[in-house]
């Protein structure tokens, strides 16, 4: 009689268990898109005042984001972020992580205060750091605003990445003390470069003692 | 130990971005004989050994020795000097981007970065490229056949400017790794070479030296592509 309520406690459990949330689905041909950038409501990126630490921004593109169609009628989803006002040099880091089987095809326009584009990251100055698509940019002067777009370029393309772990198991035996088992894991994830999903940026003081002799 | 000492440190070091407008007048790099292992590996990441103690350690070294003795053996029957092939690819690739490449002589067994580098007159060069390979060779997960032997190359990278030593970049380099290190360029290894059994990779010597060429090559062009 025991079995079935350990397992009815298990279920229980299980369900409690927070199910994974599907990547969003974006009708991009449907979505309102604007002609131009809108240049209000930028998101304000966080950084330590005293510049010590690292600070990261989490945003997500979806259907709600602005959209933005270019000369030749391509669609792109964005966010626009708010530089920070800092007297040292930063680095920004543009992450996006892996969503299901999708990734945001990422790219990154730095503006100046009056929308102007001072310079752009292409898809290969996107690399996959760990397993997030990531970018890392010095701050510029007279930059005010990072975009992170989807890049049109890329969209659709397939990446494959294999990774490896290892798992450290531990079970406790009858007669007293614990055995310890190591295995491996090596897998294959599929994604294809989407138009949205996660973005991350992380505002960086420039290490102090650069090895400046 | 020495190994994963090594790779721990890593994770200790912020990766700095190159940026060709903070550093206008590097158009000559130097290239520091890059710190290289004095030999490859073959390397079980979990092993059953591991579960029994010292014991199981020292069944475990002597297996790991013989794998890496292997390795050596297919690699210099093969005539396959991976050190040779990853400065041959890092030399071209950043030649392709406009830089002139000097080669510089240093002491290829230092295991880390240089301590100190040379004067910026010593060598009539910019910046000083050290890159230091911590690892190459080949690495398995698990002991499972759905955890194959594939090849891997671990290593650190900086770039110093000659004249002060400022450091204009900075970044580490894996290709294929069961380390999940923040912020380290992860390549993903190329599913073409991949070994169930070691035994598999041994009948194979061709293909097994040509993956650790690969591993090689391909670390090399990404650390090219970070002066991009």
């Amino acid at each position: 009689m025991k079995r079935p309520a350990g397992l009815a406690a298990l279920a229980v459990l299980g369900a409690c268990a927070p199910r994974p949330v599907p990547p969003p689905v974006v009708d991009m041909v449907a979505l309102p898109c604007a002609n131009a950038m809108v240049m209000q409501g930028a998101v304000p990126l966080s950084f330590d005042p005293k510049e010590k630490d690292e600070k990261t921004t989490i945003a997500i593109l979806d259907g709600r984001s602005c959209c933005i169609q270019d000369a030749d009628g391509s669609r792109r989803l964005y966010q626009l972020f708010a530089l920070p006002e800092m007297k040292a040099p930063y680095i920004l880091s543009i992450r996006t992580s892996p969503w299901a089987d999708t990734i945001l095809a990422p790219r990154g326009l730095l503006l100046a205060g009056d929308g102007t584009v001072m310079r752009s990251t292409s898809h290969a100055d996107f690399i996959f750091r760990g397993e997030q698509l990531s970018a890392l940019v010095r701050s510029h002067p007279g930059e005010a605003y990072l975009v992170v777009t989807s890049d049109t370029e890329v969209l659709g393309r397939e990446v494959a990445r294999i990774t490896e772990s290892v798992q450290v198991t531990a079970a406790v035996m009858p007669y007293g003390g614990a055995f310890i088992w190591h295995s491996g894991l090596d897998t294959t994830h599929r994604m294809t470069l989407s138009p949205a999903g996660h973005i991350e940026v992380t505002v960086a003081p420039f290490p102090a003692g650069d090895g400046k002799k | 130990m020495a190994m994963l000492m090594a790779l721990a440190a890593c994770a200790g070091q912020p990766e700095i971005p190159y940026d060709r407008t903070a550093a206008p007048n590097n158009k000559t790099i130097g290239l520091l004989t890059p710190a290289w292992p004095s030999s490859p590996v073959s390397f079980l990441a979990s092993n059953v050994g591991q579960s029994f103690g010292l014991v199981g350690a020292l069944v475990n070294a002597g297996m790991q020795e013989g794998r890496d003795a292997d390795l050596k053996m297919m690699l210099d029957n093969q005539k396959v000097d991976a050190n040779a092939q990853f400065v041959t690819a890092l030399t071209a690739n950043l030649q392709a981007k406009g830089f002139t490449i000097v080669p510089v002589t240093a002491d290829g067994r230092r295991g880390g970065y240089m301590k100190k580098y040379p004067a910026a007159a010593a060598d009539k060069v910019d910046s000083y490229l050290d890159v230091a390979v911590i690892q190459y060779g080949y690495l398995a997960a698990g002991i499972g056949s759905d955890s194959p032997y594939r090849p891997w190359c671990e290593s650190l990278v900086k770039l110093v400017r000659a004249s002060d030593g400022a450091l204009l970049m900075q970044d580490s380099v894996t290709y294929n790794s069961w380390l999940d290190i923040k912020n380290r360029v992860k390549l993903s290894p190329d599913p073409d070479y991949a070994f169930a059994k070691w035994t598999d990779a041994k009948a194979e010597p061709v293909k097994t030296a040509q993956g650790v060429s690969i591993a090689a090559k391909k670390t090399a062009e990404a650390i090219g592509d970070l002066l991009r």
